[in-house]
């Protein structure tokens, strides 16, 4: 009989879960509550686990430093999970990490939410937005990073003998992306066409250069590169350097170096990204926490090896992989007029292929920057970390 | 059954298993991207470490929430769908009702739900739903994620109606009659009569579920939130090509599975025992 | 037309069943019958001219579309304390033990488990079976022996009635003839009232005080039968008795047609 009243109680419970989902203004007002009873802020932040997040793990894991130099630190409660954001010994808020997954999944979880912060790539996040989302970029988290693998016995070195071979080889030459909107391939294609080659989506399509296929995941490609059912692809690092280390391919080009010559420089991937009632209700310990991001991205910027230890204690891939990675991303957490300029041809990119179909679907580029991103808090944090003399 | 027997079974048994082992060594050996038999051993002979290429929680933690993942969603199918399948087995009512709906529902894959399941449940947990924003203390508490629950429910769900509900349904009218006779209840019947009846079609329906929840569990781990599970380290494995991981997860998903159904087939073989004795 | 004695009565009853095979089955028509109190009281009659209707709603498990049956002087309506039914073969229940079997209505009945497992011996005794049978599924016990069981599971609630539906059917000669004299063993002992089913017109004669004969939903014929027991199924009287009711009975057109069908 106990058997039976154990499992009643778990469907019970199971019910109760089903009620307990409400909507984010809800959960506001019962963090608030909490807050109110002495329990810390909880902020929920959104990440992905590998190293364009760096920033994030560098600060979890480097609690020490942080608090001896700038008094500002993540102090761990549950490893990898769950932080206090200490600053001058007063909890900003408890931090609980979670790993929501790339792409699309962080923007969904933020607007279903479960995530109060979140650091992700820009097009998933400006497609959200466009759909009605309140969703606000406050800052970057990184840019780069985008290569072209080809596989380690093509005669293609660099980009211009890439396109020598795609011009002259029998065959149409087999390029992996891993998404259809993702930056590289978006890239990839209009440098395609600066130089005038012809590609395709559809395998079956006579008289081109270039066959572009869809392999899906993060390690899609490194199987069917070995398989040597793809000739190179164009992906974000670190799908890029274990490619490498697995021997299966060799990195010819970055993709910020394509033509148009410098149009791609500091092209965006990942960033910051909040909603409009976490920023209204919570904007000190947004301050807080991007100061942190600040002070840990110039950590890394400062300090190559130590961003390359966390990388691999975090994310936990081989030190060769993150040694080839971490060199070819630019960990940038300011709003750079370099960034901002990327955002805006990204912009002009996403409306080419009619990305947008809402919010955003008639704004200039400039429109579209200053709509999506806030930078008011990033400023904030900037202005307070420089007056202090701790940013350069 | 003879000594000699049993060995030629057990031998005929490893086989391909041998085989496969043969080729797989084989293979690693030309490829950069196959992992080494010896890495996978290594993985399997140490299932408590935390895997120092992986972000992933140890084999064994994550074979064990896997276990419970699935024991939770395959128990919640199982005390709604029995009760369900005999109510669809016996009134006609409900079966004009619900018939429509579970023919539907049986050919969705239960895969195509985890979309539906993550928008309706989130990331909530039976300790999110205890202990709100303190859920996070509560380690496996909140593994147990309802969205995967859901989706595992989903898949164990329709087999055991329907198999329950056939087995009800065919109960013979003098069995019924024997207890009726005496003037027996409602829940008299059904604890009479009914129940152990469709006993035999109900555990079929059971190992089924039991089999897809099991088959379910690995594509509803990739929810997001999850740092935990067999589903969630092969995915992981992909995406960090450590495949070595994957290997691992693979044998021991195909060895619980194993357990699992050696466990159901001893229940089915004590509830159906008569059954089988009554057939030959 | 009430007669204390009457322990069963059916006026003017009439039943009918939808199939869907056959379309509307008239099962009774218009049917009246009478079994005395303490009397052996047999229904004869072809597969499928109702009765098993009959004995369902004697029972109580049925209820008429006209016309009304009394048990005891009181309407039928729904199962009585002091009714068991005896169905055929396979009405025992294949997951329960023998012995669970037989404490069956016991068992609905709220009876404690060690009272049930004491009256299901005595029963086991009573109808020739070994005790340790009692552990024994019935796919296990040979055909006459599931037969007992079905007898002893009918005796355990104490019935003053028992509903018979072609009890030893299907089962050889031999058996037969043995399962009857245990069924006389028991009724001259407890002198229930007993309402049995058949198609035999040898077994009608040899247990019925009184025969009824049914055709088409109806009852075409009654005889007494006035042969004192043990009766001796080679006697001349015996036989006599059968030649009397077969001629009678193929004197009836409808049972003719029956027989031929």
């Amino acid at each position: 009989m106990p058997k039976y009243i154990l499992f009643l109680c778990l469907f019970a419970v199971a019910l109760v879960g089903c009620d307990n989902k409400q909507p984010p203004e809800n959960q506001e007002t019962s963090t608030q509550s909490q807050a109110a009873q002495d329990q810390p802020l909880l902020l929920r932040v959104g990440h992905v686990g590998h190293d364009h997040h760096l920033a994030l793990y560098v600060a979890a894991l480097q609690s020490e430093r942080f608090k001896a130099d700038y008094d500002l630190y993540l102090k761990p409660v549950k490893d990898r999970e769950v932080y206090e954001l200490i600053e001058a010994d007063h909890t900003v808020a408890r931090l609980q990490l979670l790993k929501v997954g790339g792409g699309s999944k962080m923007p969904a979880a933020m607007s279903r939410g479960e995530i109060d912060i979140g650091l992700g790539g820009v097009t998933a996040v400006a497609a959200f937005a466009d759909e009605g989302e309140p969703f606000k970029i406050l800052c970057p988290l990184q840019t780069d990073g985008d290569m072209l693998v080809m596989l380690p016995d093509s005669p293609a070195e660099d980009w211009a003998s890439f396109v020598k071979l795609a011009r002259e080889s029998d065959k149409p030459l087999r390029i992996g992306y891993k998404a259809p909107v993702a930056v590289a391939k978006l890239i990839f294609e209009r440098a395609l066409q600066a130089e005038g080659l012809k590609y395709t989506l559809d395998a079956g399509d006579d008289d081109i250069d270039i066959v572009l296929i869809n392999f899906g995941s993060e390690a899609g490609p490194i199987p069917l590169m070995e398989r040597g059912e793809l000739d190179g692809y164009v992906m974000n690092q670190p799908g890029v350097a274990m490619a490498v280390h697995k021997g299966v391919g060799k990195v010819i080009a970055q993709l910020r170096d394509l033509p148009p010559a410098g149009q791609w420089v500091d092209h965006p991937c990942c960033c910051v990204t909040a909603t409009e009632t976490t920023m209204a209700e919570h904007h000190e310990p947004l301050v807080a926490f991007l100061k942190l991001l600040l002070l840990s991205t110039q950590l890394i910027q400062d300090e190559p090896q130590l961003a390359i230890d966390s990388a691999v204690t975090w994310a936990k891939n081989p030190r060769e992989v993150e040694q080839q990675s971490i060199p070819t991303i630019s960990y940038v957490c300011e709003p750079t007029e370099s960034w901002l300029a990327g955002m805006r041809t990204w912009a002009q990119m996403a409306e080419d292929i009619d990305l947008f179909k809402d919010r955003y679907a008639e704004v200039s580029p400039q429109q579209f920057v200053d709509d999506l991103c806030d930078l008011s808090i990033v400023n904030a944090a900037m202005k307070d970390l420089r007056d202090r003399g701790m940013l350069q | 059954m003879s000594v000699s027997r049993q060995a030629s079974r057990i031998a005929l048994g490893l086989v391909i298993p041998c085989a496969v082992l043969v080729v797989w060594h084989f293979a690693s050996r030309h490829s950069a991207v196959v992992p080494s038999v010896a890495s996978v051993v290594n993985v399997l002979i140490h299932p408590w470490q935390s895997p120092p290429t992986l972000d992933s929680t140890s084999l064994a933690s994550g074979a064990l929430i896997s276990v419970l993942r699935v024991a939770c969603g395959f128990t919640l199918a199982a005390i709604t769908a029995v009760p369900i399948g005999l109510i669809v087995g016996r009134n006609r009512t409900a079966r004009d009702i619900l018939n429509p709906v579970i023919a539907a529902a049986m050919v969705i894959s239960p895969i195509a739900w985890i979309p539906v399941a993550i928008i309706v449940f989130g990331l909530s947990s039976p300790a999110s739903s205890m202990y709100g924003d303190e859920a996070w203390r509560y380690g496996m508490f909140d593994q147990l994620r309802y969205a995967i629950i859901a989706v595992i429910w989903m898949g164990a769900f329709f087999p055991i109606v329907l198999d329950t509900a056939a087995g009800a349904s065919s109960v013979r009218e003098a069995h019924l009659e024997a207890v009726q006779v005496y003037g027996a209840t409602r829940m008299q019947r059904l604890r009479f009569v009914i129940l152990p009846a469709a006993a035999p079609a109900i555990v079929t329906g059971l190992r089924v579920g039991g089999g897809i929840a099991w088959r379910v569990i690995i594509a509803a781990e990739i929810f997001p939130g999850t740092r935990s599970g067999l589903g969630y380290m092969i995915t992981t494995a992909h995406d960090q090509a450590a495949y070595e991981y994957a290997f691992a997860s693979i044998i021991v998903i195909g060895a619980i599975g194993l357990v699992l159904d050696g466990l159901l087939r001893l229940a089915a073989h004590r509830v159906t025992r008569w059954q089988v004795k009554e057939r030959s | 037309m009430n007669d204390q004695n009457d322990m069963i009565r059916f006026e003017q009853v009439d039943r009918h069943f939808h199939t869907e095979a056959r379309g509307e089955v008239r099962a009774l028509r218009r049917f009246d019958m009478t079994a005395k109190r303490g009397n052996l009281t047999c229904v004869l009659g072809p597969s499928g001219c109702g009765k098993t209707t009959l004995l369902r709603l004697a029972a109580g498990l049925d209820k008429p579309d006209g016309g009304r049956v009394f048990l005891n002087g009181q309407a039928v309506n729904g199962p009585a304390k002091n009714i068991s039914l005896m169905s055929q073969e396979g009405s025992l229940l294949p997951w329960r033990s023998v012995r669970g079997n037989i404490a069956l209505g016991l068992q609905v009945q709220g009876v404690g488990r060690a009272a049930r497992r004491k009256r299901a011996e005595a029963l086991l005794q009573r109808v020739h079976l070994p005790t340790n049978v009692g552990r024994s599924y019935p796919h296990e016990l040979s055909g006459g022996m599931r037969r007992r069981v079905a007898l002893a599971r009918a005796l355990c609630t104490n019935p003053s009635v028992l509903l018979m539906d072609e009890p030893f059917a299907g089962v050889d000669e031999p058996t037969r003839h043995q399962l009857q004299n245990e069924l006389l063993n028991v009724w001259s002992a407890d002198k229930q009232t007993i309402l049995f089913v058949t198609h035999s017109l040898e077994e009608a004669v040899y247990l019925a005080d009184r025969v009824i004969v049914m055709t088409f939903a109806r009852a075409v014929a009654q005889f007494e039968i006035d042969l004192p027991r043990p009766r001796n199924r080679l006697s001349e009287p015996f036989v006599k008795q059968l030649v009397a009711v077969r001629e009678a009975l193929e004197a009836s057109s409808e049972y003719n047609q029956t027989i031929k069908h």
